[in-house]
C-alpha cells in the first residue's frame, strides 16, 4: 500500500484524471438511470393518486393515456353499473353515479396569464368529478380550495371555470390559464401532480375539461372504477372485461405498465444503449491510461521482475493502483450525480440501490479495462533492467 | 570452498539465420560461495548475456546452471522468480531505484517482493543503508542522492534477502574513480560479512587488485 500511495502521488496528475474521467462516466450512467427511473415514479405518481382500480376505455384505444379513447357517459354508466354490481364501490350513495366516474386526460398547450405576462407552457388538463375518482381529495389541496363542482351535465349551460394546478407552473390564486379558447380561474395550487417529463397538470371540473378540451361533447376519454374489496381489482376487471361489449378493461397495474413501455421503455431504449456505450468508454479510459502507465513502468516493472517479483506480484500492484482509482472514481460520480439531482432541469430520481448496481458494475468495467493493462505488465521482460529500453 | 552457482556448456544465440549472434559460446564457469570475481572482456564480448543466464533471468539456448548444486529449470515461470529473491542479488550499472521511492523504501521494495513487511523489515532495510553508509540519507529518493549513494542503495537492495550470489553489471560505469573505488571496497567488505559471492562485470581494470579472481571473456567464451 504504501508504494501504490508512493506511485501514485508521483503521478499524481494522471491518477487525478483517470479519477475524474470515472467520475464523470459513470456520474453520467448514474443520471441516465436517474432520468428513467424519475419517468417512472411520475407515472405511478399520477395513475396511484386517481385512486382507480380499473380504467374502462374504448376498444383497442390503447387507453387514455397512450392512445386516443372517447366514451358516452350515458351508455358506458349503466352497462359497467349493471355489470359490476355489489363489486364495483360506491363512494357517494346519493351522487347517483353508482361508484363509475367519467376522467378526461387532455395533453394541451394552455397560456398562462399572469400580472403583466403571458406564457404558453405545456400542461395536461385533466377533468374528473371532485371529491371523486381521477384527482387530487379537497385534503390534498396545498393552498386555496378545490374547484367548484358543476350540476348534472348539459350542453351549455353555465359551469364554473375553475381550476387547481400543479405550483410546478408558477400559478398563484386568482391567476387565470387560458386552455381551447376559455379562461380557468386558478382556485388551488396542488404539489408534485406531474404526469412523466415533467409536465404539470391542471384539474378541473370533467364538465369544464369536456367544455374545454372535447367541446362540449357528450364523450369523456375513460371510467375509473373502484372495488369494493381491498384485493379486488382483478377480479372487478375480469367481470367487466367479459361483461361488456365495445370496451378495454385494465387495471391500474397494467394501464401504468402502458404507460412505462410507451413513455419510458420503449423511447428511453437509445439511453440505455447510450449507458451501455459510457460504460465501453469507461472501460477503454481506465484501459488506455493503465496501458500507458504500464508503458511508461516498463523498466520499473523489469527491474522489479528481475529482483524476483512474479507476475501476481506486478498484477497485483497494477490492478490494486487501478482499484483504488476506480472505487474513488465511483464513489465520486455517486456524489456528484446525488449533488446535481436538484439542479438537473428535469425530475430525476436516483436510488440507493440502484447507485451501488451501476457503481458495482462501473467498478467491474474499470478492472476489466485495467486487468488487460496489468497482464501487459505482467508480461514485461526483466532482462530490461540490464539493458534500458528495447 | 564450493561452488555457489554453476554454468555448464552454457550457450546463447540470438536471433535467426544471418543475423544470429552467439553472444555466450560454450562457457563453463563455477563462482565460489563468498568469492568476489570480476569478469572483464570488450565491450559485446557476452558478460552482461552470461550475468543474466546465472542470475536466472534470461534462458540460455544449451546448457544448464546449477544453483546450489540442483539444476534450474528455465522453462518454469514460477520458479525463477523465486530463486531470484531468494538467492541472487543484482547491482545495475544504470541503478534501477524507483523514482518516487525514498533510499529506504527502496530497499523495502526489495522485501516486500519477497514477502517481507511491516517493522521487521523496516529495520533491515534501515541496518542495510546503515552499513553501506547511509544512515542520513534514509528519506532521500534517487533524484536527491549522488550516484556513488545511489549504487550504494542498490547494493543495500542487492542484499536485502541475504542472496548466496550478486551479480553487478558495471556497477562503477557512472561513477568517477574515487567513487569507484570506495563502492568497490564496500562490496568488499560487505559480501564478506554477509557470505555472498560476487560477480563483477567491468571495463576498469584498476579494480581488479581487490577481487579473488579475474575472469576474462572474449568473443562469448572465457579465455582465462
Ligand atoms: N536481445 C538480443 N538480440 C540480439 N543480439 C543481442 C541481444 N542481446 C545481446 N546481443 C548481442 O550479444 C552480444 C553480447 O552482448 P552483451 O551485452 O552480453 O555484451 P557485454 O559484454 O555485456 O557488452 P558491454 O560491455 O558493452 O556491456 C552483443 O554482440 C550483442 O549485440
Ligand atoms: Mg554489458
Amino acid at each position: 500500500m504504501r508504494f501504490l500511495w508512493k506511485d501514485l502521488r508521483y503521478r499524481r496528475w494522471r491518477a487525478v484524471l483517470t479519477v475524474a474521467g470515472v467520475a464523470s462516466l459513470s456520474m453520467m450512467i448514474l443520471l441516465f438511470g436517474g432520468i428513467m427511473r424519475g419517468l417512472r415514479w411520475q407515472a405511478h405518481h399520477f395513475v396511484d393518486s386517481t385512486d382507480a382500480d380499473v380504467w374502462i376505455s374504448r376498444e383497442r384505444s390503447g387507453g387514455v393515456f397512450v392512445g386516443f379513447t372517447l366514451l358516452n357517459s350515458e351508455t358506458v354508466v349503466p352497462a359497467v353499473s349493471g355489470v359490476g354490481g355489489p363489486r364495483i364501490l360506491n363512494i357517494d350513495e346519493k351522487d347517483g353515479h353508482r361508484g363509475v366516474y367519467p376522467f378526461i386526460f387532455a395533453p394541451s398547450r394552455p397560456t398562462i396569464r399572469k400580472k403583466n405576462m403571458e406564457q404558453e407552457v405545456k400542461a395536461v388538463v385533466v377533468g374528473y368529478r371532485a371529491g371523486k375518482l381521477g384527482g387530487p381529495k379537497r385534503s390534498e389541496i396545498a393552498r386555496g380550495r378545490m374547484f367548484q363542482s358543476s350540476k348534472e351535465y348539459a350542453p351549455g349551460r353555465d359551469i364554473p371555470m375553475e381550476c387547481v394546478v400543479d405550483d410546478s407552473l408558477g400559478l398563484e390564486i386568482g391567476e387565470l390559464v387560458e386552455v381551447g379558447g376559455y379562461e380557468l380561474r386558478v382556485v388551488g395550487i396542488v404539489e408534485g401532480m406531474m404526469f412523466v417529463f415533467d409536465t404539470p397538470l391542471i384539474f378541473t371540473d370533467i364538465n369544464v375539461a369536456r367544455r374545454v378540451a372535447l367541446e362540449d361533447v357528450i364523450y369523456v376519454n375513460t371510467f375509473l372504477v373502484k372495488a369494493d374489496e381491498e384485493d379486488g381489482a382483478a377480479d372487478l376487471a375480469g367481470v367487466l372485461s367479459e361483461g361488456l361489449l365495445g370496451v378495454d378493461v385494465h387495471t391500474t397495474e397494467e394501464t401504468i405498465g402502458n404507460i412505462l413501455k410507451n413513455y419510458v421503455d420503449e423511447p428511453m431504449r437509445g439511453v440505455q444503449f447510450l449507458r451501455i456505450l459510457l460504460w465501453i468508454a469507461s472501460a477503454l479510459i481506465v484501459g488506455m491510461i493503465s496501458y500507458v502507465t504500464t508503458f511508461e513502468k516498463t523498466r520499473e516493472i523489469g527491474v522489479m521482475k528481475a529482483v524476483g517479483a512474479d507476475n501476481g506480484y506486478v498484477m497485483r500492484l497494477i490492478l490494486n493502483q487501478i482499484g483504488l482509482m476506480s472505487v474513488l472514481g465511483v464513489l465520486l460520480a455517486v456524489a456528484l450525480a446525488y449533488a446535481a439531482v436538484p439542479f438537473f432541469p428535469i425530475f430525476v430520481l436516483i436510488n440507493p440501490t440502484e447507485a451501488c448496481v451501476v457503481s458495482g458494475v462501473s467498478l467491474a468495467v474499470c478492472l476489466l479495462g485495467g486487468w488487460f493493462a496489468a497482464r501487459r505488465a505482467a508480461r514485461v521482460d526483466p532482462m530490461i533492467a540490464f539493458r534500458g529500453e528495447v | 570452498m564450493s561452488a555457489v552457482i554453476e554454468g555448464v556448456g552454457l550457450v546463447k544465440r540470438f536471433g535467426q539465420g544471418d543475423a544470429q549472434v552467439t553472444a555466450v559460446n560454450g562457457v563453463d564457469i563455477a563462482v565460489q560461495s563468498g568469492e568476489l570475481a570480476m569478469l572483464k572482456g570488450d565491450s559485446g564480448c557476452g558478460k552482461t548475456t552470461l550475468m543474466s543466464i546465472l542470475g536466472c533471468i534470461l534462458k540460455p539456448s544449451e546448457g544448464k546452471t546449477l544453483l546450489e548444486g540442483a539444476e534450474v529449470d528455465y522453462s518454469d515461470e514460477r520458479v525463477l522468480p523465486r530463486l531470484r529473491r531468494e538467492k541472487i542479488g543484482f547491482v545495475f550499472q544504470m541503478f534501477n531505484l524507483a523514482p518516487y521511492l525514498s533510499a529506504l523504501e527502496n530497499v523495502l521494495l526489495a522485501l516486500d517482493v519477497a514477502g517481507k513487511k511491516g517493522a521487521e523489515a523496516e529495520g533491515r532495510a534501515e541496518e542495510l543503508l546503515r552499513q553501506v553508509g547511509l544512515e542520513h540519507r534514509l528519506t532521500h529518493r534517487p533524484g536527491q542522492l549522488s550516484g556513488g549513494e545511489k549504487q550504494r542503495v542498490s547494493f543495500a537492495r542487492a542484499l536485502a534477502n541475504n542472496p548466496k550470489v550478486i551479480f553487478a553489471d558495471e556497477p562503477t560505469a557512472n561513477l568517477d574513480s574515487r567513487q569507484s573505488a570506495n563502492l568497490l571496497a564496500l562490496i568488499a567488505e560487505l559480501r564478506e560479512q554477509f557470505g555472498a559471492a560476487v560477480v563483477i562485470a567491468t571495463h576498469q581494470t584498476a579494480l581488479e587488485q581487490s577481487a579473488d579472481r579475474v575472469i576474462e571473456m572474449r568473443d562469448g567464451r572465457i579465455v582465462g
